[in-house]
C-alpha cells in the first residue's frame, strides 16, 4: 500500500479494478438460487431480526423459520451487521479438543490421559458460502489469513473453516458515518479479496468479480442468470452512479500520512502525555474488540469436571485487565491507557511493522459501539497531529 | 441566558478550586454526546448540555476520586446523582471529594429506543427543531415526536428539578413536560407472562451476548472492574466461555451484586452492543427489595442499604414460616 492507491479517485477506480459487469442475477431469483445450492452448501447471510432492529450473520434457513420466538428475519444487505461476520471463521469459544485422566489400579502414582478430539471438527469442513460479507469485513479475513494462516505453524482451526468457505461481497452503497475505509486502504467496493462481487442495483445483484474456482456456482444454475452479452446498458449506467455516490460520501481521515507515516508517529509518540489525555473516558469494556472484525487474540482454558474436561479457546481482549496480568501479581499495563496506547499501537504501529499494512480496515464498528464514544480517528488523529502530521478533520 | 451559557459560567467560576469537571461534549454520531474531562478554562467552550446528554457521568466519580488527589467537579441530572448518594451510602467515595453540579433535566433522548423504531437502520442525521425531531437514514427519512423517544426513566421520573443532594444546581430553562407512566408498567406487563415464556424470551436475547462486560463496567455502583469473579482465572468461578448460558449466569451475578443498591440509571441497557434488555432483571431484583425491606436505592446519603446491614427481626421476613 503506498501513498498513491490510498487515494483512488473515482474514474481512476473504476479502470483499475475494470469493473465489468459479468452477469446479473433478478432480485427475485436470489432466493431461488439459494434454495438450489443450499443441498450442497451452508448459507449464512446479514439477517436482520425485526423484533430488535439487530442484524447479524446468521443461517439463511432462519428467514423461513419464523416460529423462533415470534420474530420475523429478514435480510438486510444495506447496513453493516453489528457485529461482524469473523466469528463464523473465528467463534467466540471453540473446543480445541476433550481430555480424561484414567486413575491406574496398578500404578498408583501414575495417571494415564486420554485426548479426544471435538465433534464439532466435523462441521468445520463443510463447505460455506458467506453471502453479503462488507469488503471491509473480507480485508479483515485477509488479515486473518496472515495472522493464522502464514509461518510455520499455522492454525488449523481456523484455517478449515476459512478453507471450505466462499466470500460472495457486496459491495457498499451506504457510508455511514463512521466509515472511513478508504482512509485505511480500503474501497467501498473493492472486490480484491472475494471470491464473488456483486453491487446491488435497484431490481437486480450484478456480479462485477467471480474468481475461476467458484464459476461453477453460476455455470450450474444457468437459467437463473443473465449472460454477459444480453446486460442492458442501463445496468451499467446504475451501478457508475452508485460507485461515484458512496465514494464522495466517503471522509478520508489520514490522507496526509502514509502507513509507514503513522507507525512512526506512534513509536514517536509512545512515552507522550496524548494517551493519558485521550483516553480518560475509557471504560476498557471489550465492546470494541469483540466487534472488531480484525482482532484476534483469544485465551485458551481447560476446563475440568472431576476427572474429564475441555481445552477451548475463547476471545480475549486487550482492555481486559487481566489480558496481561502476571503469575507474580505484576501487571505491566495495569493502567487503561497503557492498554488503550497498546489496542491502537497493534492496529497502527506493531503490524505495519510485520506486514507493510495497517490492520485496521475502517468498519468504524468500534466508534458505533462505544459506550462513552471513543473514536479511534480521533485518536489517530491526534497522534499524527502531535507529529505535526495534521489530518484532515473527521467528518462532521 | 440558556441552561448550557449558565451551566459554562458556573463552570468557569468553579474551575480553579477543581482538578477536574466532567461533563458532556458534541460526538462525531448523530444523536450521541461523549463524556469530557475539563482541566483548564479553554476547554469550557466544548461543554454541551441538551437532551442529547443520557449517559450517567457517576460512573466516573469511583475512579477519578481514587486516582486524582483533590476535588473532583461533576455535571449530573439529578437522576444521575442517585448514584453519587449510594455511592456515599455505601462509604465507597469520599462525599468531600465530589463536587456535584446538578442541571435540571427535561428528559433525554434514548437513541436506541429511536433505533429500534427506524427497525435498526444506522442514523446518518439527526435535526432536532422545537418538539419534533427528523432522522435521515440514508434511503428513508423518519420524523418523531420527541415525547415518544425518551429514555423510559424519564416517563417514571420524580426528582428531575429535586436532586437529592447537590453542591451546585442549574435550573433547566425547558419545562419538565412528559406524560408519566407508572413505575414498574413494563415489568409488570413482563411478570404476566408464564416461566416457560420467561424462559425462551431470555434465551433468545442471551444468545446475543458477547460478554464483552460493557454493562458491567460502565455502571457507576460496579466498581469491580479489575476483580471480577467472572474473570477470576483462581478461583476459576465462572467458565470463560462466550455462550448464552454463560452470558445469563454472569447477569446472575451482576443482579446479585446490584440488589437493593442499583439507581436504575439504565446504563447498562443502554451501552449493551447487543441490545439485550438487562435493565428489566435490575428492576426485578429492585422491586423485591423494595417489598421485603421497603428500601428505594440512591435518595439519602445517611440511609442504610439493606444488604449491607443487619437487623435482628425484619418486618417483612416471617423466619417462622420459613422453616
Amino acid at each position: 500500500m503506498t501513498k498513491n492507491n490510498r487515494n483512488i479517485g473515482n474514474k481512476d477506480f473504476m479502470e483499475k479494478q475494470k469493473i465489468k459487469i459479468i452477469s446479473i442475477i433478478k432480485k427475485n431469483n436470489l432466493f431461488l438460487f439459494f434454495n438450489k445450492i443450499s443441498e450442497k452448501l451452508d448459507i449464512y447471510l446479514p439477517v436482520q431480526d425485526l423484533k430488535n432492529g439487530i442484524i447479524d450473520f446468521m443461517d439463511w434457513r432462519c428467514i423461513d423459520n419464523h416460529e423462533n420466538n415470534n420474530t420475523e428475519f429478514v435480510m438486510n444487505l444495506g447496513e453493516k451487521t453489528k457485529k461482524s461476520p469473523k466469528f463464523l471463521l473465528f467463534p467466540s469459544s471453540e473446543s480445541l479438543f476433550e481430555f480424561e485422566y484414567k486413575k491406574n489400579l496398578d500404578k498408583a502414582d501414575m495417571v494415564d490421559i486420554e485426548l479426544k478430539s471435538s465433534n464439532i471438527s466435523d462441521s468445520n469442513t463443510r463447505k460455506k458460502i458467506i453471502f453479503g460479507i462488507k469488503p471491509c469485513d473480507m480485508a479483515a479475513i485477509k488479515m486473518f489469513d496472515l495472522v493464522f494462516g502464514t509461518g510455520e505453524k499455522r492454525d488449523t482451526y481456523y484455517l478449515d473453516k476459512r478453507n471450505y468457505s466462499i466470500f460472495i461481497s457486496v459491495g457498499c452503497s451506504k457510508i455511514h458515518p463512521d466509515c472511513f475505509c478508504t482512509s485505511v486502504g480500503g474501497h467501498p467496493f473493492n472486490f480484491e479479496h472475494s471470491d464473488i462481487g456483486i453491487v446491488e442495483l435497484k431490481e437486480a445483484y450484478a456480479i462485477v468479480k467471480l474468481n475461476e474456482d467458484v464459476k461453477w456456482l453460476i455455470e450450474e444454475n444457468k437459467d437463473l442468470f443473465e449472460k454477459e452479452s444480453s446486460i442492458d446498458e442501463k445496468y451499467y449506467i446504475e451501478l457508475n452512479k452508485i460507485i461515484s455516490g458512496s465514494e464522495e460520501k466517503m471522509p478520508c481521515i489520514y490522507r496526509n500520512a502514509s502507513p509507514a507515516e503513522i507507525s512512526d508517529s506512534m513509536e514517536k509518540s509512545f512515552n507522550t502525555e496524548i494517551w493519558k489525555k485521550n483516553t480518560k473516558k475509557c471504560i476498557s469494556c471489550a465492546a470494541c474488540t469483540y466487534v472488531c472484525p480484525t482482532c484476534v487474540c483469544f485465551n485458551i482454558c481447560d476446563e475440568i469436571e472431576n476427572l474429564s474436561g475441555e481445552r477451548f479457546r475463547c476471545w480475549d481482549y486487550c482492555m481486559n485487565y487481566y489480558y496481561t496480568l502476571e503469575a507474580s501479581g505484576h501487571n505491566p499495563r495495569s493502567e487503561i491507557y497503557q492498554r488503550y496506547r497498546n489496542k491502537i499501537n497493534c492496529k497502527y504501529n506493531y503490524y505495519y511493522k510485520r506486514s507493510k499494512n495497517i490492520y485496521c480496515v475502517g468498519c468504524g464498528r468500534c466508534v458505533e459501539v462505544c459506550p462513552v464514544g471513543m473514536d479511534i480517528r480521533e485518536i489517530v488523529s491526534s497522534v499524527l497531529e502531535s507529529d505535526k502530521k495534521v489530518p484532515d478533520k473527521v467528518k462532521e | 441566558m440558556g441552561t448550557e451559557e449558565r451551566l459554562k459560567e458556573k463552570i468557569g467560576n468553579l474551575i480553579d478550586d477543581l482538578k477536574v469537571i466532567v461533563g458532556y461534549t458534541k460526538s462525531n454520531i448523530p444523536l450521541r454526546v461523549n463524556p469530557l474531562f475539563i482541566e483548564k478554562k479553554e476547554e469550557i467552550d466544548k461543554l454541551i448540555f441538551n437532551n442529547l446528554c443520557i449517559n450517567n457521568l457517576a460512573t466516573y466519580s469511583y475512579f477519578l476520586s481514587q486516582e486524582i488527589d483533590g476535588k473532583i467537579g461533576i455535571i449530573l441530572k439529578p437522576c444521575d446523582v442517585k448514584a453519587i448518594v449510594q455511592l456515599v451510602a455505601e462509604g465507597l467515595i469520599n462525599r468531600e471529594k465530589i463536587k456535584i453540579i446538578s442541571v435540571g433535566c427535561n428528559g433525554v433522548i434514548d437513541y436506541k429506543k429511536i433505533q429500534r423504531k427506524i427497525n435498526g437502520l444506522k442514523i446518518a442525521s439527526a435535526d432536532i427543531t422545537g418538539s419534533s425531531i427528523k432522522i435521515g437514514t440514508g434511503e428513508k427519512d423518519f420524523e418523531f415526536n420527541i415525547e415518544d423517544i425518551y429514555a423510559e426513566k424519564c416517563y417514571v421520573c420524580r426528582i428531575y428539578d429535586k436532586p437529592p443532594i447537590y453542591d451546585e444546581y442549574i435550573e433547566n430553562d425547558i419545562k419538565f413536560n412528559i406524560r408519566s407512566k407508572e413505575e414498574y408498567e413494563d415489568l409488570m406487563e413482563f411478570e404476566k407472562l408464564s416461566l416457560e415464556e420467561i424462559y425462551s424470551f431470555w434465551e433468545h436475547e442471551f444468545s446475543r451476548c458477547i460478554r464483552c462486560y460493557a454493562c458491567r463496567n460502565i455502571c457507576p455502583l460496579e466498581v469491580c472492574r479489575d476483580r471480577c469473579i467472572a474473570q477470576l482465572d483462581q478461583p476459576h468461578w465462572q467458565s470463560q466461555k462466550i455462550t448464552s448460558s454463560e452470558g445469563k449466569f454472569f447477569q446472575l451475578i451482576r443482579v446479585m451484586h446490584l440488589a437493593g443498591r442499583c439507581v436504575e440509571c439504565g446504563e447498562c441497557e443502554r451501552v449493551c452492543p447487543s441490545n439485550i434488555p438487562i435493565l428489566k432483571l435490575m428492576k426485578k431484583m429492585n422491586r423485591e427489595i423494595n417489598k421485603l425491606f421497603g428500601f428505594v436505592p440512591g435518595l439519602a446519603i445517611d440511609s442504610k442499604p439493606p444488604l449491607l446491614t443487619f437487623k435482628n427481626i425484619e418486618k417483612n421476613i416471617k423466619e417462622e414460616e420459613l422453616i
